[in-house]
This record gives structure tokens, sequence and C-alpha cells, in this order.
């Protein structure tokens, strides 16, 4: 170990011990390629802490109940549980297969993993990490997404392009919903009312409107990936990652209004409901790209490790 | 005090390139050449001439398909490669295009070569930057040259002597 790795070490771990708890919102971007994780402070959009997790970060998902952060490392087919208040890895959690998206339960308590080499969704009680139930769903489940309620569990079910639809309590799934051709990331609007499937194959976003099963599509960029949602429902955020763009959507028209131009191969995107800002993970510059959802101008610019990916709820508020 | 070591051993784990699991792969290059940003960019963005700069292609042909444009690049080892131009944006010096079949050992390839202005007057600094997958994706174990260290290989391989190439053939004339 040479001295500057030493004292990089060091000034982490202080700059991790000394924080007086969760005063501030942060957002936690996974680097594919270097290993770890960024955190950004958002109030002067800092990385204030690097986080070494296991190989091939990929998902990402924060629960302010239990103050975590979990992480899916499809390389280790591992998670690793991220203390949010000290920004230390608490624990890995080994599993069989191959994690990619993971989400948390609305009170803290469950955590959900797709996992797309067994086919199957896992529960993990986050008390108890030995506690797993485990589905079986469609090929390939990649994104996940929790209703508010917490009862109700969507998969995106990657090479069956259908949504596996899961009760949360009997762990069953009890129908599926057909998508486009290759859906990737899935997000829930606030309201409970929507669900939005990023079809990546056919560069088209799935609407449907869980009261009814109406579906309807909407054409937005070139491989689209993931989608974000504004608090009040009424504005999605796609990312098209062979665009370096993303798509903004009024939600109620179902009409991109606009078209934004961010790093390089944007994937996992986030709204920050305090400072009513975007941010997109740049896979190919290493960087996260700020959105100011007001004027859809891009107004920050911060790097990151390398290939960000932040496949998930990657946004953690104080006041949630 | 504990939980300081913990993280200071995490920190400094070596990097490993070993790699499995359906993780896009990134080869990201740079050179510098000692001609003008404009000239470079002419060379290239000329997508049915690859074989003028990139030593392994012994010729290029242009094939347009209504408003798409195609290049088919035969390589002196044996062997083409059919690619796909995405975009030539003349005011980001940026070209983007993506594979579309080939001998190459990678799946759902697409690359861009950007052109700017390099650290010296009268230099340029060309970027390449590909993103792709091993040709295997399913679950392991993974069939011998199928993996991401064959394929990782091959591009660094392509762009190595494809930038190096470039240098070449623009500082001689």
């Amino acid at each position: 170990m040479n001295s500057k790795t030493l004292f990089a070490g060091c000034f982490i771990a202080l700059l991790a011990l000394s924080r007086p708890g969760l005063a501030n919102d942060y957002a936690y971007i996974t680097n594919q390629g270097s290993h770890d994780v960024s955190v950004i402070a958002l109030d002067n959009n800092e990385v204030i802490a690097t986080i070494a997790v296991g190989k091939g970060p990929v998902g990402v998902a924060v629960s302010p109940q239990i103050q975590r952060v979990f992480v899916s490392n499809v390389e280790s087919q591992s998670i690793s549980v991220i203390d949010s208040q000290s920004n230390v890895v608490l624990d890995e959690i080994q599993l069989s297969g191959s994690p990619v998206a993971v989400t948390v339960s609305p009170d803290g308590k469950t955590l959900y993993i797709a996992d797309w080499y067994l086919d199957s969704v896992i529960a993990i009680s986050t008390q108890d990490f030995k506690q797993q139930h485990k589905v079986s769903i469609g090929k390939a489940p990649a994104g996940l997404a929790i209703s508010p309620d917490g009862k109700t569990l969507y998969v995106s079910n990657r090479d069956s392009d259908d949504i596996g639809v899961i009760d949360t309590q009997s762990m069953t799934v009890t129908s599926r919903l057909p998508a486009g051709a290759h859906p990737f990331g899935i997000s829930i609007s606030p309201d409970g009312r929507h669900l939005y499937a990023v079809n990546v194959y056919e560069d088209s976003v799935s609407v449907i409107e869980l009261t009814t099963g109406q579906t309807h599509k909407i054409q937005v960029g070139t491989r689209p990936y993931c989608a974000a949602i504004s608090p009040d429902s009424k504005t999605i955020f796609v990312t098209n990652t062979q665009d370096d763009s993303v798509s903004v959507i009024d939600a109620t028209t179902r009409k991109v209004i606009t078209t934004v131009d961010t790093g390089g191969f944007p994937e996992g995107i986030d709204f920050d409901m305090v400072s009513q800002r975007v941010y997109v993970a740049s896979w190919s510059d290493d960087a996260v790209t700020v959105i100011d959802a007001g004027t859809h101008k891009v107004i920050d610019t911060i790097k990151t490790g390398q290939q960000s990916r932040a496949f998930g709820r990657f946004i953690l508020n104080a006041q949630d | 005090m504990k939980k300081i070591f913990a993280l200071l051993a995490l920190a400094v784990l070596p990097l490993s390139a070993m790699a499995h699991g359906p993780s896009p792969q990134k080869v990201d290059k740079s050179v510098t050449i000692k001609a003008e940003p404009a000239k470079v960019w002419a060379m290239v963005k000329d997508f049915g001439n690859m074989h003028k700069w990139h030593p392994a292609v012994a010729s290029t042909k242009l094939e347009k398909k209504g408003d798409d444009t195609f290049r088919t690049l035969t390589l002196k080892s044996g062997g083409t490669i059919h690619e796909k131009l995405r975009s030539a944006d003349d005011e980001a010096m940026k070209l983007r295009y993506e594979i579309v079949e080939g001998v190459l050992p990678v799946s759902d390839y697409n690359a861009f070569m950007t052109v700017k202005a390099g650290p010296n007057a009268g230099e340029t600094t060309v970027q390449w930057v590909g993103r792709f997958y091993r040709v295997y994706k399913l679950n392991p174990p993974i069939p011998e040259g199928q993996d991401d260290e064959t394929a990782l290989n091959a591009v660094n391989g392509v762009f190595d002597a494809g930038l190096e190439g470039l240098k070449k053939t623009l500082e001689a004339k």
C-alpha cells in the first residue's frame, strides 16, 4: 500500500465519520468499472465519499426509514449493504445467482432483488438477511418498482417482454402485463396510478394504467433505459442511452415536451424533490449530469467513478 | 476503529480486470496527432474510407439504404464487419456508428469517435470509445472465445492499431 492510497483511504474514512448524521440529501452512484459508489452531497453537488463495494456494481436502492443503501454487485453476485449515516459497508449478502435491480419496501423492512441468472425475485428481510423468499418470474428479470403502499411489486422481464406483478405478502405472481420489446427500467408514479416501463429495443416507454390495465406507448430516443418521475407524477424523464439525451414527457398528454442533451450513455436517473433537479448517471463520461426540472437545462456535471450506472432509486432525502 | 480499518482494506483492494456477468464493456482510447482538427475530422468522418488509415482494413464498401448509411469493412486477416453510421456531427466533430454483424467477438457494439483541439497549437486529440457485450450473454459457463476478456482484447486491438494508423497517416501528409 503506498502512502497516497493510505492517505486517500483515511481521508474518505474521516469524511465518512465526521458526517453529523442525516442532515442532508445524497445521491449514491454505482460505478460498474471502478467497483465503487460515489456519494454526492446534493446541496453543493460534490462527491463527499467513494465507497468500495463488490465487483461490477449496477443496481442501487435507498431506504431513509432504516438509513441503508443497497447495491447489487453483478460480477461478485452479491449485495453490499451501506450505512448511509457513516457511508461504511456493513455487510455483503452473497447470492447464488446474479442480481440486477434492487428495491426496498416503503417501510424499509424488505429488500427485493431481481436475479437474472435464476429468473426469480428474492425478498430478504433487512433485519435478518437469512430470511429469504424466492419467486420464479419471467426471463431475465431486470427492473423493479414497488407500489407506494408496498403491497405490489412490479418486475420487468427483459427477455419475455412483459411485467411480472407480485403480491408481496404471499410472494406469488398474480399476473403478467405485456410491455414492449426488452423492458429494462421501470418506475411507478408517486400517486400509484401509472407504471412506466422503458422498452430498450423499440425506443419506447409503455405506460400502464394500474387501475384499468390500459396501456399506451410513447416513442422516445434511441435505446432508452430508465425513467424517473416528478413527485407530482406529472413529468417523466427517460434516459436515451445511444442519443446521449433525456426525453421529458408530459404524463397527461403522453407527449415528449423536450429532449435534453446529457453526458454520454445516460443510464440511471432519479428526481431530487428538495432541489427539483434530475440526476443522470453518464456511463461513458464517468459523470453525473444535473438537470433543472423546471427549466430543463443542464446546470452541473459531477465527476464520479468509472462507468457510472446507478440503476434504481439512488437519491436519499433526509425528509422523505 | 474497526470500521475504519475495514473501510481502508476495502478501499485498497486491487481492481481486477476479470469479469463475468452481463456487464457492458468499455474501451476508451485517445491519441494526440500533429495536425489541425479540421483535417483530422475530415478523415475520421469519411465513413467509406476507413482503409485509408486503419492498418487492419483492406477495403471499405459504402452503401446507402434509404436514409441510412452502412459500410462493409473487409479485413486483411479475412472476414468482414458490417457497420451502420449513426451520426456524423460536424459541429461537435463526433462520429457515431454501430456494428450490425461481423467477425469481431462482441455483441451489441456501438462506438463514437470525437475530434478536439489538442494540448498544443496545431495538434488534435482523437478519442475513440466503444461499448459492447461479450458474445455469450447467458449464464456461466461461458464458452471459450465468447467471454469478456476476448471481447475486450479484440476491441483494444482494433482501437490501438487504428489510432496509431490514423496518427501515422495524418502526420505523413
